[in-house]
Protein backbone atom coordinates (compact mmCIF):
# COMPACT_ATOMS: atom_id res chain seq x y z
CA UNK A 1 0.00 0.00 0.00
CA UNK A 2 1.37 3.36 -0.97
CA UNK A 3 1.41 6.41 1.31
CA UNK A 4 -0.41 8.40 -1.34
CA UNK A 5 -3.18 5.98 -2.28
CA UNK A 6 -5.80 8.54 -1.27
CA UNK A 7 -4.03 11.86 -1.73
CA UNK A 8 -1.51 13.77 -3.81
CA UNK A 9 0.86 14.26 -0.92
CA UNK A 10 1.45 12.59 2.39
CA UNK A 11 3.43 13.85 5.34
CA UNK A 12 4.22 12.12 8.61
CA UNK A 13 6.29 12.73 11.69
CA UNK A 14 6.98 10.07 14.29
CA UNK A 15 7.34 10.41 18.04
CA UNK A 16 11.09 10.69 18.05
CA UNK A 17 10.79 13.42 15.43
CA UNK A 18 8.12 15.42 17.24
CA UNK A 19 10.12 15.24 20.46
CA UNK A 20 13.17 16.59 18.64
CA UNK A 21 10.97 19.37 17.23
CA UNK A 22 9.75 20.18 20.74
CA UNK A 23 13.32 20.19 22.01
CA UNK A 24 14.44 22.62 19.28
CA UNK A 25 11.38 24.76 19.87
CA UNK A 26 12.08 24.98 23.60
CA UNK A 27 15.72 25.87 22.95
CA UNK A 28 14.94 28.50 20.31
CA UNK A 29 11.80 30.03 21.84
CA UNK A 30 12.35 29.61 25.57
CA UNK A 31 10.01 32.51 26.27
CA UNK A 32 7.11 30.34 25.16
CA UNK A 33 7.75 27.96 28.03
CA UNK A 34 9.17 30.21 30.75
CA UNK A 35 7.39 33.11 32.45
CA UNK A 36 8.49 35.41 35.19
CA UNK A 37 9.07 38.93 36.41
CA UNK A 38 11.63 41.36 35.10
CA UNK A 39 13.80 40.76 38.16
CA UNK A 40 13.93 37.03 37.44
CA UNK A 41 14.66 37.71 33.78
CA UNK A 42 17.59 39.86 34.88
CA UNK A 43 18.74 37.18 37.32
CA UNK A 44 18.11 33.91 35.47
CA UNK A 45 20.22 32.01 37.98
CA UNK A 46 17.22 32.30 40.29
CA UNK A 47 15.00 30.24 37.99
CA UNK A 48 13.72 26.97 39.34
CA UNK A 49 15.05 25.15 36.32
CA UNK A 50 18.05 26.24 34.27
CA UNK A 51 16.98 27.10 30.74
CA UNK A 52 18.81 25.22 28.02
CA UNK A 53 18.65 27.84 25.27
CA UNK A 54 20.36 27.84 21.91
CA UNK A 55 23.45 30.11 21.82
CA UNK A 56 21.70 32.26 19.20
CA UNK A 57 19.03 33.20 21.74
CA UNK A 58 21.75 34.89 23.80
CA UNK A 59 23.58 36.25 20.76
CA UNK A 60 20.44 38.03 19.57
CA UNK A 61 19.37 39.13 23.06
CA UNK A 62 16.16 37.18 22.80
CA UNK A 63 14.29 36.85 26.07
CA UNK A 64 14.53 33.66 28.07
CA UNK A 65 11.26 34.51 29.77
CA UNK A 66 8.02 36.13 28.86
CA UNK A 67 7.87 39.01 31.28
CA UNK A 68 4.84 39.09 33.55
CA UNK A 69 3.81 41.56 36.25
CA UNK A 70 4.88 40.78 39.82
CA UNK A 71 2.41 38.87 41.93
CA UNK A 72 0.58 41.54 43.96
CA UNK A 73 0.42 41.16 47.72
CA UNK A 74 -3.29 41.54 48.40
CA UNK A 75 -4.27 44.40 50.65
CA UNK A 76 -1.30 46.56 49.78
CA UNK A 77 -3.14 48.51 47.09
CA UNK A 78 -0.61 47.20 44.59
CA UNK A 79 2.28 48.68 46.48
CA UNK A 80 4.05 45.38 47.06
CA UNK A 81 4.64 42.68 44.50
CA UNK A 82 6.54 39.43 44.67
CA UNK A 83 8.80 37.97 42.05
CA UNK A 84 7.96 34.59 40.64
CA UNK A 85 8.55 32.30 37.72
CA UNK A 86 6.57 29.55 36.07
CA UNK A 87 8.32 27.08 33.79
CA UNK A 88 7.26 24.19 31.63
CA UNK A 89 10.15 21.73 31.38
CA UNK A 90 10.90 18.20 30.23
CA UNK A 91 8.09 18.21 27.73
CA UNK A 92 7.44 14.94 25.90
CA UNK A 93 4.90 13.86 23.31
CA UNK A 94 3.50 10.40 22.69
CA UNK A 95 1.30 9.54 19.71
CA UNK A 96 -1.31 6.79 19.90
CA UNK A 97 -0.81 4.00 20.81
CA UNK A 98 0.67 5.29 24.06
CA UNK A 99 4.01 3.77 24.87
CA UNK A 100 6.27 6.62 25.97
CA UNK A 101 4.15 8.30 28.61
CA UNK A 102 2.24 6.53 31.37
CA UNK A 103 -0.88 8.57 31.84
CA UNK A 104 -2.43 8.96 35.31
CA UNK A 105 -5.65 7.02 35.86
CA UNK A 106 -7.70 10.21 35.77
CA UNK A 107 -6.96 10.58 32.05
CA UNK A 108 -7.50 6.91 31.28
CA UNK A 109 -5.87 5.23 28.32
CA UNK A 110 -4.77 7.24 25.35
CA UNK A 111 -7.62 7.07 22.84
CA UNK A 112 -7.32 6.57 19.12
CA UNK A 113 -6.30 9.71 17.22
CA UNK A 114 -4.97 11.34 20.39
CA UNK A 115 -1.55 12.40 21.53
CA UNK A 116 -0.33 12.52 25.11
CA UNK A 117 1.90 15.20 26.54
CA UNK A 118 3.83 15.21 29.76
CA UNK A 119 5.77 18.04 31.33
CA UNK A 120 6.85 19.42 34.63
CA UNK A 121 5.28 22.73 35.61
CA UNK A 122 7.74 24.34 37.97
CA UNK A 123 6.89 27.50 39.86
CA UNK A 124 8.91 29.58 42.23
CA UNK A 125 7.98 32.48 44.47
CA UNK A 126 10.35 35.13 45.72
CA UNK A 127 9.08 35.08 49.27
CA UNK A 128 10.53 37.95 51.35
CA UNK A 129 12.83 36.85 54.13
CA UNK A 130 12.05 37.82 57.73
CA UNK A 131 14.32 40.86 57.73
CA UNK A 132 12.76 42.24 54.55
CA UNK A 133 9.30 41.54 55.89
CA UNK A 134 10.00 43.55 59.07
CA UNK A 135 11.29 46.45 57.04
CA UNK A 136 8.17 46.38 54.86
CA UNK A 137 5.98 46.27 57.95
CA UNK A 138 7.61 49.44 59.21
CA UNK A 139 6.99 51.17 55.92
CA UNK A 140 3.36 50.17 55.94
CA UNK A 141 2.96 51.23 59.57
CA UNK A 142 3.92 54.72 58.46
CA UNK A 143 1.77 54.70 55.34
CA UNK A 144 -1.43 53.37 56.81
CA UNK A 145 -3.62 55.17 59.30
CA UNK A 146 -4.35 53.03 62.32
CA UNK A 147 -7.97 51.94 62.61
CA UNK A 148 -9.39 52.83 66.01
CA UNK A 149 -12.52 51.48 67.66
CA UNK A 150 -14.03 54.99 67.59
CA UNK A 151 -13.71 55.12 63.87
CA UNK A 152 -15.54 51.86 63.52
CA UNK A 153 -18.36 53.02 65.78
CA UNK A 154 -18.75 56.44 64.14
CA UNK A 155 -18.40 55.49 60.48
CA UNK A 156 -19.89 52.04 60.58
CA UNK A 157 -17.34 51.02 58.00
CA UNK A 158 -14.10 49.10 58.02
CA UNK A 159 -12.76 51.11 55.12
CA UNK A 160 -9.62 52.91 56.10
CA UNK A 161 -8.19 55.92 54.36
CA UNK A 162 -4.49 56.42 53.86
CA UNK A 163 -3.16 59.40 55.79
CA UNK A 164 -1.34 60.80 52.73
CA UNK A 165 -2.75 62.04 49.44
CA UNK A 166 -2.35 59.57 46.57
CA UNK A 167 0.22 61.77 44.84
CA UNK A 168 2.68 61.35 47.69
CA UNK A 169 2.33 57.62 48.03
CA UNK A 170 5.55 55.65 47.62
CA UNK A 171 6.23 53.79 44.41
CA UNK A 172 5.25 50.15 44.29
CA UNK A 173 7.94 47.81 45.55
CA UNK A 174 8.82 44.53 43.94
CA UNK A 175 10.50 42.66 46.74
CA UNK A 176 13.91 41.49 45.60
CA UNK A 177 14.90 37.98 46.40
CA UNK A 178 18.00 35.82 46.54
CA UNK A 179 16.22 32.54 46.02
CA UNK A 180 12.86 31.41 44.79
CA UNK A 181 10.90 28.83 46.71
CA UNK A 182 10.36 26.33 43.95
CA UNK A 183 8.15 23.33 43.42
CA UNK A 184 7.35 21.22 40.40
CA UNK A 185 4.15 19.48 39.45
CA UNK A 186 3.83 16.61 37.03
CA UNK A 187 1.43 17.67 34.30
CA UNK A 188 -0.15 15.27 31.85
CA UNK A 189 -2.36 16.23 28.98
CA UNK A 190 -4.10 14.53 26.09
CA UNK A 191 -5.18 16.19 22.88
CA UNK A 192 -5.69 15.85 19.18
CA UNK A 193 -4.70 17.83 16.10
CA UNK A 194 -7.08 19.63 13.81
CA UNK A 195 -6.56 21.34 10.51
CA UNK A 196 -8.24 24.71 10.44
CA UNK A 197 -8.56 27.21 7.63
CA UNK A 198 -7.36 30.76 8.19
CA UNK A 199 -8.10 32.81 5.10
CA UNK A 200 -6.96 30.67 2.21
CA UNK A 201 -4.36 28.83 4.26
CA UNK A 202 -4.64 25.67 6.27
CA UNK A 203 -2.83 25.27 9.56
CA UNK A 204 -2.31 22.44 12.01
CA UNK A 205 -3.74 23.30 15.39
CA UNK A 206 -3.21 21.17 18.49
CA UNK A 207 -6.30 20.97 20.73
CA UNK A 208 -6.31 20.03 24.41
CA UNK A 209 -8.81 17.32 25.43
CA UNK A 210 -7.83 16.82 29.06
CA UNK A 211 -5.23 17.75 31.66
CA UNK A 212 -4.22 16.24 34.97
CA UNK A 213 -1.84 17.33 37.67
CA UNK A 214 -0.84 14.40 39.78
CA UNK A 215 -1.42 14.05 43.50
CA UNK A 216 -2.52 17.50 44.55
CA UNK A 217 -4.89 17.81 47.50
CA UNK A 218 -7.49 18.98 48.20
CA UNK A 219 -9.24 18.04 45.00
CA UNK A 220 -10.72 21.53 44.56
CA UNK A 221 -7.26 23.06 44.65
CA UNK A 222 -6.05 20.55 42.08
CA UNK A 223 -9.04 21.33 39.88
CA UNK A 224 -8.35 25.05 40.11
CA UNK A 225 -4.67 24.70 39.31
CA UNK A 226 -5.46 22.34 36.46
CA UNK A 227 -7.95 24.88 35.14
CA UNK A 228 -5.28 27.56 35.27
CA UNK A 229 -2.58 25.44 33.58
CA UNK A 230 -5.05 24.33 30.92
CA UNK A 231 -5.90 27.98 30.28
CA UNK A 232 -2.21 28.81 29.91
CA UNK A 233 -1.72 25.95 27.46
CA UNK A 234 -4.90 26.56 25.46
CA UNK A 235 -4.77 30.33 25.34
CA UNK A 236 -1.10 31.15 25.78
CA UNK A 237 0.90 28.33 24.27
CA UNK A 238 -0.98 26.35 21.61
CA UNK A 239 -2.20 29.31 19.54
CA UNK A 240 1.45 30.24 19.04
CA UNK A 241 2.37 26.76 17.85
CA UNK A 242 0.25 26.61 14.73
CA UNK A 243 2.24 25.57 11.73
CA UNK A 244 1.06 26.35 8.24
CA UNK A 245 0.61 23.28 6.10
CA UNK A 246 2.77 24.55 3.29
CA UNK A 247 5.63 24.90 5.74
CA UNK A 248 5.70 21.15 6.00
CA UNK A 249 5.33 20.36 2.33
CA UNK A 250 7.02 22.07 -0.59
CA UNK A 251 7.34 25.51 0.91
CA UNK A 252 10.57 25.87 -0.98
CA UNK A 253 8.97 25.41 -4.38
CA UNK A 254 7.38 28.81 -4.28
CA UNK A 255 10.23 30.21 -6.36
CA UNK A 256 9.21 28.04 -9.29
CA UNK A 257 5.56 27.30 -8.80
CA UNK A 258 2.49 28.43 -7.00
CA UNK A 259 1.31 25.38 -5.13
CA UNK A 260 -2.04 25.42 -3.37
CA UNK A 261 -2.48 22.77 -0.71
CA UNK A 262 -5.71 21.53 0.80
CA UNK A 263 -6.42 18.68 3.18
CA UNK A 264 -7.68 15.64 1.31
CA UNK A 265 -11.43 15.40 1.94
CA UNK A 266 -13.38 12.23 2.65
CA UNK A 267 -10.83 10.48 4.85
CA UNK A 268 -11.95 9.23 8.28
CA UNK A 269 -9.07 10.99 10.03
CA UNK A 270 -7.02 13.78 8.55
CA UNK A 271 -4.71 14.49 10.21
CA UNK A 272 -4.44 11.04 11.70
CA UNK A 273 -2.58 10.08 14.85
CA UNK A 274 -1.88 6.39 14.61
CA UNK A 275 1.00 3.96 14.68
CA UNK A 276 3.09 6.39 16.77
CA UNK A 277 2.93 8.94 13.98
CA UNK A 278 1.10 12.09 13.06
CA UNK A 279 0.03 11.79 9.45
CA UNK A 280 -1.51 14.28 7.09
CA UNK A 281 -3.00 13.76 3.65
CA UNK A 282 -2.96 16.66 1.24
CA UNK A 283 -4.20 17.43 -2.23
CA UNK A 284 -2.54 20.10 -4.29
CA UNK A 285 -3.10 22.34 -7.24
CA UNK A 286 -0.22 23.74 -9.23
CA UNK A 287 -0.36 27.03 -11.08
CA UNK B 1 15.31 5.71 11.35
CA UNK B 2 13.97 8.84 9.74
CA UNK B 3 11.72 11.30 11.55
CA UNK B 4 9.79 12.93 8.73
CA UNK B 5 8.31 11.23 5.69
CA UNK B 6 6.91 13.15 2.76
CA UNK B 7 5.50 11.26 -0.20
CA UNK B 8 4.32 12.60 -3.52
CA UNK B 9 2.10 10.48 -5.73
CA UNK B 10 2.87 9.94 -9.40
CA UNK B 11 -0.07 12.21 -10.20
CA UNK B 12 1.34 14.93 -7.95
CA UNK B 13 4.77 14.61 -9.54
CA UNK B 14 2.95 15.00 -12.86
CA UNK B 15 1.29 18.18 -11.63
CA UNK B 16 4.62 19.58 -10.45
CA UNK B 17 6.20 18.61 -13.76
CA UNK B 18 3.38 20.38 -15.60
CA UNK B 19 3.94 23.52 -13.59
CA UNK B 20 7.67 23.50 -14.23
CA UNK B 21 7.16 22.69 -17.92
CA UNK B 22 4.69 25.55 -18.37
CA UNK B 23 7.20 27.96 -16.89
CA UNK B 24 9.86 27.01 -19.41
CA UNK B 25 10.62 28.93 -22.60
CA UNK B 26 13.71 29.62 -24.68
CA UNK B 27 14.67 32.46 -26.97
CA UNK B 28 18.13 32.03 -28.49
CA UNK B 29 20.13 32.86 -31.60
CA UNK B 30 23.52 31.91 -33.00
CA UNK B 31 25.47 31.92 -36.27
CA UNK B 32 28.49 30.20 -37.74
CA UNK B 33 30.86 30.86 -40.64
CA UNK B 34 31.60 27.81 -42.74
CA UNK B 35 33.72 28.65 -45.79
CA UNK B 36 31.54 29.56 -48.73
CA UNK B 37 28.53 30.29 -46.66
CA UNK B 38 27.48 31.52 -43.28
CA UNK B 39 24.47 30.22 -41.43
CA UNK B 40 22.58 31.03 -38.31
CA UNK B 41 19.33 30.63 -36.49
CA UNK B 42 16.92 32.41 -34.26
CA UNK B 43 14.81 30.10 -32.17
CA UNK B 44 12.16 30.46 -29.55
CA UNK B 45 10.21 27.54 -28.17
CA UNK B 46 8.13 26.38 -25.27
CA UNK B 47 7.13 22.98 -24.04
CA UNK B 48 3.78 21.24 -24.14
CA UNK B 49 2.37 17.83 -23.35
CA UNK B 50 4.48 15.01 -22.08
CA UNK B 51 3.82 12.53 -19.33
CA UNK B 52 5.70 11.54 -16.20
CA UNK B 53 6.09 7.91 -15.30
CA UNK B 54 7.63 6.82 -12.00
CA UNK B 55 9.29 3.44 -12.29
CA UNK B 56 10.24 0.74 -9.83
CA UNK B 57 13.80 1.02 -11.09
CA UNK B 58 13.93 4.38 -9.36
CA UNK B 59 13.74 6.26 -12.64
CA UNK B 60 11.51 9.14 -13.57
CA UNK B 61 10.57 8.84 -17.22
CA UNK B 62 9.37 11.96 -19.02
CA UNK B 63 7.85 10.90 -22.31
CA UNK B 64 6.84 12.70 -25.50
CA UNK B 65 7.42 16.20 -24.32
CA UNK B 66 6.58 18.41 -27.30
CA UNK B 67 8.86 21.27 -28.26
CA UNK B 68 6.63 23.91 -29.77
CA UNK B 69 8.58 26.27 -31.99
CA UNK B 70 7.35 29.79 -31.59
CA UNK B 71 10.19 30.94 -33.81
CA UNK B 72 12.61 28.92 -35.89
CA UNK B 73 14.30 31.06 -38.48
CA UNK B 74 17.27 29.71 -40.37
CA UNK B 75 19.29 32.01 -42.51
CA UNK B 76 22.26 31.34 -44.76
CA UNK B 77 24.54 33.69 -46.67
CA UNK B 78 26.05 32.05 -49.76
CA UNK B 79 29.16 33.03 -51.67
CA UNK B 80 28.53 31.91 -55.26
CA UNK B 81 31.66 31.74 -57.48
CA UNK B 82 31.99 34.86 -59.63
CA UNK B 83 30.51 34.50 -63.10
CA UNK B 84 31.27 36.85 -65.99
CA UNK B 85 29.54 36.95 -69.34
CA UNK B 86 30.30 39.02 -72.49
CA UNK B 87 33.60 40.69 -73.22
CA UNK B 88 34.02 38.62 -76.34
CA UNK B 89 35.06 40.26 -79.61
CA UNK B 90 32.28 41.07 -82.06
CA UNK B 91 34.39 42.79 -84.80
CA UNK B 92 37.94 41.53 -84.91
CA UNK B 93 40.61 43.28 -87.03
CA UNK B 94 44.26 42.67 -87.76
CA UNK B 95 45.02 45.40 -85.25
CA UNK B 96 42.91 43.94 -82.58
CA UNK B 97 39.30 43.86 -81.62
CA UNK B 98 37.32 46.81 -82.93
CA UNK B 99 34.10 46.03 -81.04
CA UNK B 100 33.59 43.91 -77.94
CA UNK B 101 30.42 42.71 -76.31
CA UNK B 102 29.92 44.28 -72.90
CA UNK B 103 31.33 42.23 -70.04
CA UNK B 104 29.08 41.69 -67.03
CA UNK B 105 30.21 39.94 -63.88
CA UNK B 106 27.87 38.69 -61.19
CA UNK B 107 28.31 37.03 -57.82
CA UNK B 108 31.38 39.09 -57.02
CA UNK B 109 30.27 39.89 -53.45
CA UNK B 110 30.72 37.73 -50.42
CA UNK B 111 28.15 36.56 -49.57
CA UNK B 112 26.25 37.04 -52.75
CA UNK B 113 22.85 36.03 -51.63
CA UNK B 114 21.00 35.37 -48.47
CA UNK B 115 18.40 32.71 -47.85
CA UNK B 116 15.90 33.22 -45.09
CA UNK B 117 13.76 30.30 -44.03
CA UNK B 118 11.09 30.83 -41.45
CA UNK B 119 10.19 27.36 -40.29
CA UNK B 120 8.13 28.37 -37.26
CA UNK B 121 4.95 26.32 -37.14
CA UNK B 122 6.19 23.76 -39.65
CA UNK B 123 8.09 21.60 -37.23
CA UNK B 124 7.27 19.42 -34.30
CA UNK B 125 9.91 18.03 -32.04
CA UNK B 126 9.69 15.57 -29.21
CA UNK B 127 11.86 15.03 -26.22
CA UNK B 128 12.04 12.09 -23.82
CA UNK B 129 14.13 12.01 -20.68
CA UNK B 130 14.90 9.20 -18.26
CA UNK B 131 16.27 10.53 -15.02
CA UNK B 132 17.00 9.51 -11.48
CA UNK B 133 16.40 11.73 -8.48
CA UNK B 134 19.58 13.09 -7.05
CA UNK B 135 19.96 14.85 -3.73
CA UNK B 136 22.83 17.21 -3.20
CA UNK B 137 23.81 19.40 -0.30
CA UNK B 138 24.40 22.98 -1.36
CA UNK B 139 26.57 25.39 0.56
CA UNK B 140 26.51 28.82 -0.97
CA UNK B 141 30.06 29.71 -2.02
CA UNK B 142 29.42 33.22 -0.77
CA UNK B 143 28.87 31.93 2.77
CA UNK B 144 31.96 32.65 4.84
CA UNK B 145 33.50 29.72 6.68
CA UNK B 146 32.33 29.69 10.26
CA UNK B 147 29.20 31.77 9.65
CA UNK B 148 26.51 30.57 12.03
CA UNK B 149 23.13 29.36 10.84
CA UNK B 150 21.28 32.50 11.90
CA UNK B 151 23.66 34.93 10.24
CA UNK B 152 23.42 32.73 7.15
CA UNK B 153 19.64 32.93 7.33
CA UNK B 154 19.79 36.73 7.57
CA UNK B 155 22.18 36.94 4.63
CA UNK B 156 20.04 34.56 2.58
CA UNK B 157 22.95 32.14 2.53
CA UNK B 158 21.38 29.19 4.31
CA UNK B 159 22.52 25.76 3.20
CA UNK B 160 20.10 23.73 1.14
CA UNK B 161 19.28 20.19 0.31
CA UNK B 162 18.54 20.18 -3.40
CA UNK B 163 16.61 17.60 -5.34
CA UNK B 164 17.53 17.31 -8.98
CA UNK B 165 16.46 14.86 -11.59
CA UNK B 166 19.67 13.60 -13.09
CA UNK B 167 19.18 12.50 -16.72
CA UNK B 168 20.29 8.98 -17.60
CA UNK B 169 19.50 9.66 -21.21
CA UNK B 170 17.86 12.34 -23.30
CA UNK B 171 16.30 11.48 -26.63
CA UNK B 172 15.38 14.28 -28.98
CA UNK B 173 13.40 13.65 -32.13
CA UNK B 174 13.95 17.08 -33.55
CA UNK B 175 12.34 17.13 -36.93
CA UNK B 176 9.09 15.96 -38.18
CA UNK B 177 9.52 17.78 -41.46
CA UNK B 178 6.79 18.92 -43.62
CA UNK B 179 7.64 18.31 -47.31
CA UNK B 180 7.03 21.91 -48.09
CA UNK B 181 10.22 22.87 -46.30
CA UNK B 182 12.16 21.70 -49.39
CA UNK B 183 9.95 23.79 -51.66
CA UNK B 184 10.35 26.73 -49.33
CA UNK B 185 14.09 26.43 -49.68
CA UNK B 186 13.92 26.26 -53.49
CA UNK B 187 11.66 29.29 -53.67
CA UNK B 188 13.90 31.20 -51.29
CA UNK B 189 16.96 30.47 -53.47
CA UNK B 190 15.26 31.48 -56.73
CA UNK B 191 13.91 34.66 -55.22
CA UNK B 192 17.29 35.54 -53.79
CA UNK B 193 19.04 35.03 -57.16
CA UNK B 194 16.44 37.06 -59.03
CA UNK B 195 16.78 39.83 -56.49
CA UNK B 196 20.53 39.69 -56.92
CA UNK B 197 20.29 40.09 -60.71
CA UNK B 198 17.69 42.81 -60.66
CA UNK B 199 19.79 45.26 -62.65
CA UNK B 200 20.21 42.96 -65.64
CA UNK B 201 17.99 43.08 -68.64
CA UNK B 202 15.79 40.08 -69.15
CA UNK B 203 17.93 38.62 -71.91
CA UNK B 204 21.02 38.71 -69.64
CA UNK B 205 19.12 37.02 -66.81
CA UNK B 206 18.01 34.34 -69.22
CA UNK B 207 21.56 33.99 -70.46
CA UNK B 208 22.89 33.58 -66.94
CA UNK B 209 20.21 31.08 -66.08
CA UNK B 210 21.08 29.25 -69.30
CA UNK B 211 24.75 29.22 -68.41
CA UNK B 212 24.21 28.26 -64.79
CA UNK B 213 21.40 25.81 -65.38
CA UNK B 214 18.83 25.65 -62.57
CA UNK B 215 20.14 28.08 -60.00
CA UNK B 216 18.63 26.00 -57.27
CA UNK B 217 20.82 23.09 -58.25
CA UNK B 218 23.85 25.34 -58.12
CA UNK B 219 23.07 26.61 -54.67
CA UNK B 220 22.18 23.14 -53.49
CA UNK B 221 25.55 21.99 -54.77
CA UNK B 222 27.34 24.83 -53.01
CA UNK B 223 25.52 24.08 -49.81
CA UNK B 224 26.11 20.38 -50.32
CA UNK B 225 22.44 19.78 -49.76
CA UNK B 226 22.15 16.78 -52.00
CA UNK B 227 18.79 15.08 -52.34
CA UNK B 228 17.92 14.87 -48.70
CA UNK B 229 17.03 18.29 -47.40
CA UNK B 230 16.03 16.77 -44.03
CA UNK B 231 19.52 15.48 -43.55
CA UNK B 232 21.12 18.71 -44.67
CA UNK B 233 19.07 20.98 -42.46
CA UNK B 234 19.28 18.58 -39.58
CA UNK B 235 23.05 18.47 -40.01
CA UNK B 236 23.26 22.24 -40.32
CA UNK B 237 21.19 22.94 -37.22
CA UNK B 238 22.30 19.99 -35.18
CA UNK B 239 25.98 19.58 -35.97
CA UNK B 240 27.19 22.85 -37.40
CA UNK B 241 25.12 25.17 -35.27
CA UNK B 242 24.70 22.87 -32.28
CA UNK B 243 21.01 23.61 -31.97
CA UNK B 244 20.15 20.09 -30.83
CA UNK B 245 22.77 20.21 -28.15
CA UNK B 246 21.43 23.57 -27.14
CA UNK B 247 17.91 22.21 -26.80
CA UNK B 248 19.04 19.16 -24.87
CA UNK B 249 21.24 21.26 -22.65
CA UNK B 250 18.56 23.85 -22.00
CA UNK B 251 15.78 21.38 -21.35
CA UNK B 252 17.85 18.88 -19.42
CA UNK B 253 19.42 21.63 -17.35
CA UNK B 254 16.06 23.16 -16.67
CA UNK B 255 14.58 19.92 -15.47
CA UNK B 256 17.71 18.60 -13.92
CA UNK B 257 21.15 20.05 -13.68
CA UNK B 258 20.53 23.69 -12.95
CA UNK B 259 16.99 23.88 -11.69
CA UNK B 260 16.36 21.78 -8.64
CA UNK B 261 12.92 20.25 -8.44
CA UNK B 262 12.95 20.99 -4.75
CA UNK B 263 15.07 23.12 -2.46
CA UNK B 264 14.90 22.40 1.25
CA UNK B 265 16.59 24.90 3.48
CA UNK B 266 18.84 23.46 6.16
CA UNK B 267 18.10 24.14 8.92
CA UNK B 268 14.48 23.99 7.83
CA UNK B 269 12.29 26.88 9.00
CA UNK B 270 9.04 26.07 10.80
CA UNK B 271 8.47 29.43 12.49
CA UNK B 272 9.70 32.75 11.11
CA UNK B 273 11.08 35.74 12.95
CA UNK B 274 8.34 37.04 15.25
CA UNK B 275 8.65 40.36 17.04
CA UNK B 276 12.41 40.07 17.19
CA UNK B 277 12.36 36.43 18.27
CA UNK B 278 14.69 34.32 16.18
CA UNK B 279 13.15 31.81 13.78
CA UNK B 280 12.62 28.22 14.79
CA UNK B 281 14.51 25.95 12.44
CA UNK B 282 15.19 22.25 12.37
CA UNK B 283 18.53 20.78 11.32
CA UNK B 284 18.13 18.12 8.63
CA UNK B 285 20.91 15.67 9.24
CA UNK B 286 20.04 13.23 6.52
CA UNK B 287 17.72 13.17 3.55
CA UNK B 288 16.91 10.16 1.39
CA UNK B 289 14.72 9.76 -1.63
CA UNK B 290 13.22 6.64 -3.12
CA UNK B 291 10.96 6.12 -6.10
CA UNK B 292 8.60 3.29 -6.93
CA UNK B 293 5.94 3.06 -9.58
CA UNK B 294 3.39 4.78 -7.35
CA UNK B 295 5.17 7.58 -5.56
CA UNK B 296 8.30 9.46 -4.69
CA UNK B 297 9.20 9.32 -0.99
CA UNK B 298 11.44 11.73 0.84
CA UNK B 299 12.64 10.74 4.33
CA UNK B 300 14.35 13.24 6.63
CA UNK B 301 16.29 12.64 9.80
CA UNK B 302 16.56 15.58 12.15
CA UNK B 303 19.75 16.49 13.94
CA UNK B 304 19.96 16.98 17.67
CA UNK B 305 21.59 20.39 17.46
CA UNK B 306 21.75 23.29 15.07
Amino acid sequence: MAFTDHSDLYGAINEEGINLVVRHLMRLRPSLFNYGTTFIAQNPELLCHKIDADPMVYARNNPLLTIESPLPVLGTNGLVGLNYCVQLVDMKVDFHPGNRITLPPELGQLKKQQFALSAKACAGLGCPDEETMRMLEKVFDRINTPIFVDDLVNSGSLTHVPDRPAATQPKPIVVPTRKLKCFCLEVFAVGHIEIIQIGNRFVFKPKLDGLEIVDLRPQEMEDSIECYVASVIRLGLLPRLQVAMEKIVFDQMSEILTVTLKPTPGLPNNPAIEGDELKVFINMEVA
Amino acid sequence: MSHFTVASSEAAVGKLFGGIRDGFSVDESDSVNMGPFTAGYEVAFHLEGGTVDLQNSGNILIKELDIKWDKLRVFAGIDIPELCIGGFCIIPSPWGCVLRAPRICVFDDNPDLGIDLDLGGLLTSELSIAAKPKLTYFIDPARPVGMNWLDAEDANLANQWRLFIDPDWVDIDVFDWSDIVGDLLDDAINTAVDDLLWFLPGWAKSLIHAILGPVVDLVRAILDIGDDIDEWLSNLLGVSLGLFDLIITLVADYFAGKTPLLKIEDPFPIMPYQNGLIPVKLPIEKLDITINDKEMVLAATLGASL
